[in-house]
């Protein structure tokens, strides 16, 4: 048996040094919240954009449906925001954002919002969905959609 | 839940998904699954699903769910799974959950078919390895010897989230039943039983006496409990979990003895009575940057009945009443994107009234059969996105969760547990 841990945690220390490169976090960049061209929403507080993301929040103060899109795992965007947004529920990291989903997937309590890939599909997607919340990188050319100020 | 239960809410969801729902609401059926392999490895003793303290690879599992929005607030969704541990699941596919959920407002939804219980703050991740730092959670609170009970029931109910002030109360009530037919827990429960009864046999003349335990039928005459959840600030959680049940467990089993030299087998059939007057969880969890800080309390209030006809008459044993209770505190720090690191002490009892095992020193056994004190440190690595290993050390003092009958050599008090597992999950 002595011989068998020691193959495993040889693999377990093998997978850490190959695998020390393949997932390395982008860096850090800045985003803008976006929603859809007629929503009358302005401005949002960190604490309820983390609660619609996380869909713990399903609608929208005023009314109607509150419907997120998240970028890719793999976006620098998508990491600003939750460092940004997400970390005040304690899900700061994607890894962590991620976990959070997997316990509601796997259980059959809830699934995340669509992923779409890159601030294009994004733009497209708020620009033509009711109630549509998103973000985009800061460059990002905002056509067909409504800027919306961050608070607190 | 019936297979033909389970395909009639399937079909409810692809009606609903294709009755003229708009474009991007269309049915657009979410797949996921996990396969996991483990290996375990204790210093002594056996636990109970096999020879453990030889190493076993027979700790795996693997799963595949999909879910449907037909609507923006109505979900389908279900997960088949089969796991071998030990002699237990043997790879036997089940219909893990499969559920119905229509939230009709943040404050008000419904889930109905089975669904799986809420039991602390991490219960409903007991088979979802992916989700959680550590492989065994923390025995004090998640035994896995009763891991049946805890896991899904067939009914209804109702949850929601109601904000108040900077935070938030989220609530959850429901009724149901479990199928606890050919569980481990209906096993053991029965094994023990039946064992008691042989030892009580000598008298009679009879030696060598070994009960059988045979096939078991369960009835769950209640289930019902809720959960409530206050988060009143940035990162911190307080729940309170409360559950009652009541099973009557039947079983038809022998007991194999000598009578003068000649083999005998006596029929004997068991009526047992299990019922928690309350099973209570308190939790405390505070998460703040890459650190989460967690402590759970449960305590107990269990009532066991039993009633056995034997060819030598009938035993109306009087009802035992004991006070399980456990507790444990973890903490978890996430090293980068990752890594995992933590580490846990859990403690638990037999019977909150005897923790010093009194009673079983009053009768000649080893009173650290009334306890378990168990020292964790544990490692998670995710090297790629869909692939995770796990690996923890236990250092434990006491017996309270190995049973005698599957450590027929004596149970050693001190000892440890080494656990390794790998999952891949889409």
């Amino acid at each position: 048996m002595r011989a068998i841990r020691a193959v495993l945690l040889g693999t377990a220390l093998g997978l850490s040094w190959a695998g020390s490169g393949i997932l390395a976090a982008d860096a850090p960049a800045g985003f803008r919240l976006v929603v859809s061209p007629n929503s009358n929403v302005t401005k949002l507080d960190r604490a309820e954009v983390a609660r619609i993301f996380l869909r713990k929040q399903s609608r929208w103060r005023n009314g109607g449906d509150a419907v997120p899109v998240d970028q890719s795992a793999r976006s620098p965007v998508r990491a600003a925001f939750s460092k940004e947004v997400l970390a005040v529920e304690g899900l700061g990291k994607i890894s962590a954002v991620e976990g959070y989903w997997r316990q509601l997937i796997f259980t059959g309590r809830g699934t995340p919002p669509p992923v779409k890939d890159g601030d294009a599909e994004v733009l497209r997607y708020v620009a033509s969905t009711p109630g549509a919340i998103g973000y985009v990188s800061e460059s990002a050319e905002l056509s067909g959609v409504k800027p919306v100020t961050l608070e607190n | 839940m019936s297979e033909r239960t389970l395909r009639t809410a399937v079909l409810v969801a692809l009606a609903a998904g294709s009755s003229g729902l708009g474009a991007q609401e269309a049915l657009n059926p979410t797949w996921h699954g996990y396969v996991s392999q483990g290996f375990v490895d204790t210093s002594d003793n056996d636990l109970y699903y096999g020879d453990t303290s030889e190493g076993t690879f027979e700790y795996n599992e693997a799963a595949l769910n999909v879910s449907v929005e037909p609507l923006r607030r109505l979900r389908f969704g279900a997960q088949i799974m089969a796991r071998e541990k030990g002699f237990e699941g043997n790879h036997h596919v089940a219909l893990d959950w499969a559920t119905g959920d229509y939230r009709a407002q943040d404050w008000l939804g419904v889930r109905f078919g089975r669904v799986k219980v809420p039991f602390g703050l991490y219960g409903v991740l007991r088979d979802t390895d992916v989700s959680r730092p550590e492989v065994k959670l923390p025995e004090g609170v998640y035994p896995e010897t009763l891991a049946d009970v805890g896991r899904a029931y067939d009914g209804g109910g109702l949850y929601g989230t109601l904000p108040i002030g900077g935070g938030a109360v989220d609530y959850e009530a429901f009724i149901g039943s479990v199928d606890l037919d050919e569980s481990f827990v209906t096993y053991q429960l029965v094994r023990t039983t039946v064992a008691g009864l042989a030892g009580g046999l000598g008298a009679s003349g009879l030696t060598g006496a070994q009960g059988v335990p045979g096939e078991a039928n369960t009835e769950m005459r209640a289930f019902y409990g809720g959960a409530l959840e206050v988060r009143p600030a940035r990162g911190l959680r307080l729940k309170l979990t409360g559950l009652k049940t009541k099973l009557d467990v039947t079983a038809d089993s022998h007991i194999d003895a000598s009578l003068q030299g000649l083999p005998v087998s006596l029929p004997v059939r068991t009526e047992t009575r299990i019922e928690y007057d309350y099973y209570v969880i308190g939790s405390v969890e505070l998460a703040r940057g890459p650190w989460r800080v967690t402590a759970e309390y449960t305590w107990q209030k269990l009532r066991n009945t039993l009633r056995a006809e034997l060819p030598t008459g009938l035993i109306l044993a009087p009802t035992i009443v004991t006070k399980p209770a456990g507790w444990y505190a973890q903490a978890v720090y996430r090293a980068g994107e990752r890594w995992q690191l933590g580490a846990y002490y859990t403690e638990s009892w037999s019977d909150s009234d005897d923790k010093d095992g009194a009673r079983f020193s009053a009768v000649g056994a080893d009173p650290a059969q009334a306890w378990d004190k168990d020292f964790t440190v544990h490692v998670r690595f995710d090297p790629l996105p869909n692939l995770l290993v796990k690996a923890e050390y236990h250092a434990i003092d006491g017996t309270f969760r190995v049973d005698p009958l599957d450590n027929p050599q004596g149970l050693s008090p001190n000892w440890h547990t080494f656990v390794i597992k790998a999952t891949c999950h889409f």
